[in-house]
């Protein structure tokens, strides 16, 4: 089951590991906290889809704790558990922005419905913003620029895998373009005459996900009003683009393996096979190899999709092609707003060379559209961007000792980053080796 | 090894009113009530109808302790029974989705 990522902040350690127990049986992953305080640091290193808040907590309260959160994220849905009586701070806490709230000790069956309602609508506001991606990227196919070495690197790899007819596999960080890599390869290889058929398997709840892939027959379910064909069927001499491919159930996980190595399948409801000849493309952001470690995604699976496999840079990999990206969006955006703005100044392009870019160039497209909307002159000002680069502001260490601030400093990358190795030590010149030594060397352990 | 207890006092854990079992997920022991299985039962074969429910979810706990989660397949023995009527219209059968599942925590073993 796709994992639903669920944070229970009680007071009370019975309350919090009851409530854990049932939600994990459901399928969902879910971490505990036992205040406000605790649950906002966890909140500020990892992302979650659900928050489970008790109202009277000692210290932070509940209501505290979710206007913090609102602040900092608006796609999280909050349900606040109160006792019978505390109806007034539910209210309360619905007009902050919770989704719902619980009057405890609640129904298996009431808990069990509200959790299905916001993964439902959750996923509804994903697919919905993937459509909508989907309908710029027909424009912005053209976006797929660099001079960089890298870049070039990445496109005579499109050029020779586009040759083959073989699963390609494409990792890289969110916003690296690796659906236009796709489509790419698509257009360079003998199937461009036939469909590209794009699937964002993260956006799709689990329940809908078999009647997309695999389309049903009349009268499977009380809906099946007409048959209909899944978009394995639609992409027949064609290309299946599986986008996030990371975040599908482990039930689809065991279909897809075996639409992959046969090509055949059944429409929900059918009872003849039907047969289709599609290259797939996988997409993702995760490290799919730790999440076969974690027990969330199949080897097998993995082994079959990663035949070809490459990874988009990152924007910070690519800096030098940020002035060539800039420029072609500030273009098109000043076009189609018919605004005349013809350039961004020296000072605006240095900001934008400084900044890490963690959304990469789906971020550097938004911060210039957004530019060009508020630019009052001709050209593109250091504060028409809506970027954000954090100061290294220069502060007394509350210490003499360099080993303390070394290993402060390490921790705070480390939070920041959300633990990632990789990342962090890259971040910190060092390599990996170096940075385990010296967090056991200053006893710095992942929370659990 | 696994254990599975079973009881005739009707569960709960301190936040959900009621459960009709628990288990350790992916562990050793699972526990089960017969309280609630014992409702709305047939007159015409009241003792077949409960043997069965009782097979069935003592299955559904065993089944958590082999890491399985709930499964969305009304018919399948890990579908998370709301109310009774659930209990009685689901199989003694896992799904197929579940049985790979299985299979493959088998494999662990």
């Amino acid at each position: 089951m796709k994992t639903t990522k669920i944070l229970i902040v009680d007071d009370e350690l019975i309350m919090r590991e009851s409530l854990a127990g049932w939600l994990e049986r459901d399928g969902h992953s879910v971490k505990t906290a036992s205040s406000g305080e605790e649950a906002l640091q966890l909140f500020k290193q990892s992302r979650f889809d659900i928050l489970l808040v008790d109202i009277k907590m000692e210290g932070m309260s509940g209501l505290e704790l979710l206007s913090f959160v609102r602040e900092m994220d608006t796609d999280t849905a909050i349900v606040m558990i109160t006792a019978y009586g505390s109806i007034t701070s539910a209210i309360e806490a619905m007009k902050k922005g919770a989704f719902d709230y619980l009057l405890k000790p609640f129904d298996p069956n009431e808990l069990g419905v509200l959790i299905e309602k916001i993964i439902d609508n959750q996923a509804q506001a994903k697919e919905n913003l993937y459509l909508k991606e989907q309908c710029k990227d027909r424009d912005r196919f053209e976006s797929m620029i660099g001079q960089s070495r890298v870049m070039q690197e990445i496109f005579d790899l499109i050029q020779s895998v586009s040759e083959t007819d073989s699963t390609i596999l494409i990792t890289g960080e969110t916003g690296t373009g690796k659906g236009l890599a796709a489509k790419a390869i698509h257009t360079n290889s003998q199937r461009k005459d036939g469909p590209f058929v794009g699937v964002n398997c993260g956006a799709i709840p689990e329940h809908l996900m078999e009647s997309e892939l695999f389309g049903y027959q009349k009268g499977a379910f009380t809906d099946a009003k007409a048959t209909k064909k899944g978009r394995l069927e639609l992409a027949d001499k064609g290309t299946l683009f599986l986008d996030e491919i990371g975040e599908i159930s482990m039930r689809m996980q065991i279909d897809l393996l075996r639409v992959l190595e046969d090509h055949m399948f059944y429409r929900v409801g059918g009872v003849q096979a039907i047969e289709a000849d599609f290259r797939v493309i996988a997409a993702t952001n995760r490290n799919l190899e730790e999440a076969i470690k974690a027990g969330i995604f199949r080897e097998d699976l993995y082994y079959r999709l990663n035949i070809i496999s490459f990874k988009m840079p990152s924007l910070r990999e690519r800096k030098e092609d940020i002035p060539l990206l800039a420029d072609h969006f500030l273009h098109r955006f000043a076009q189609e707003m018919n605004k005349p703005i013809t350039r961004i100044t020296r000072e605006a392009m240095d900001e934008m060379m400084l900044y890490e870019w963690p959304g990469n160039i789906r971020e550097l497209e938004n911060a210039i559209e957004r530019s060009v909307v508020v630019a009052k002159t001709e050209k593109i000002l250091p504060q028409d961007l809506p970027i954000f680069r954090p100061e290294y502001i220069c502060v007394e260490p509350k210490t003499n000792s360099l080993k303390e601030i070394e290993k402060t400093h390490i921790l705070g990358i480390l939070q920041k980053n959300e633990w990632n190795i990789a990342k962090v030590s890259k971040i910190l010149e060092i390599d990996r080796s170096t940075l385990y030594n010296k967090m056991k060397k200053y006893k710095i352990q992942k929370p659990s | 090894m696994k254990i599975l207890s079973l009881t005739d006092v009707d569960l709960f854990i301190p936040i959900l009113t009621y459960v009709y079992g628990e288990a350790e997920l992916g562990g050793k022991s699972a526990i089960l009530s017969t309280y609630r299985l014992k409702e709305e039962l047939p007159p015409q074969n009241r003792d077949e109808v409960y043997l069965f429910r009782l097979i069935k979810e003592s299955l559904h706990e065993l089944g958590h302790t082999f890491n399985l989660r709930h499964c969305r397949d009304s018919k399948c023995l890990m579908h998370y029974a709301r109310n009774i009527r659930d209990v009685d219209n689901k199989t003694d059968n896992l799904c197929r989705y579940c049985k790979i599942l299985l299979e493959d925590e088998i494999k662990k073993l």
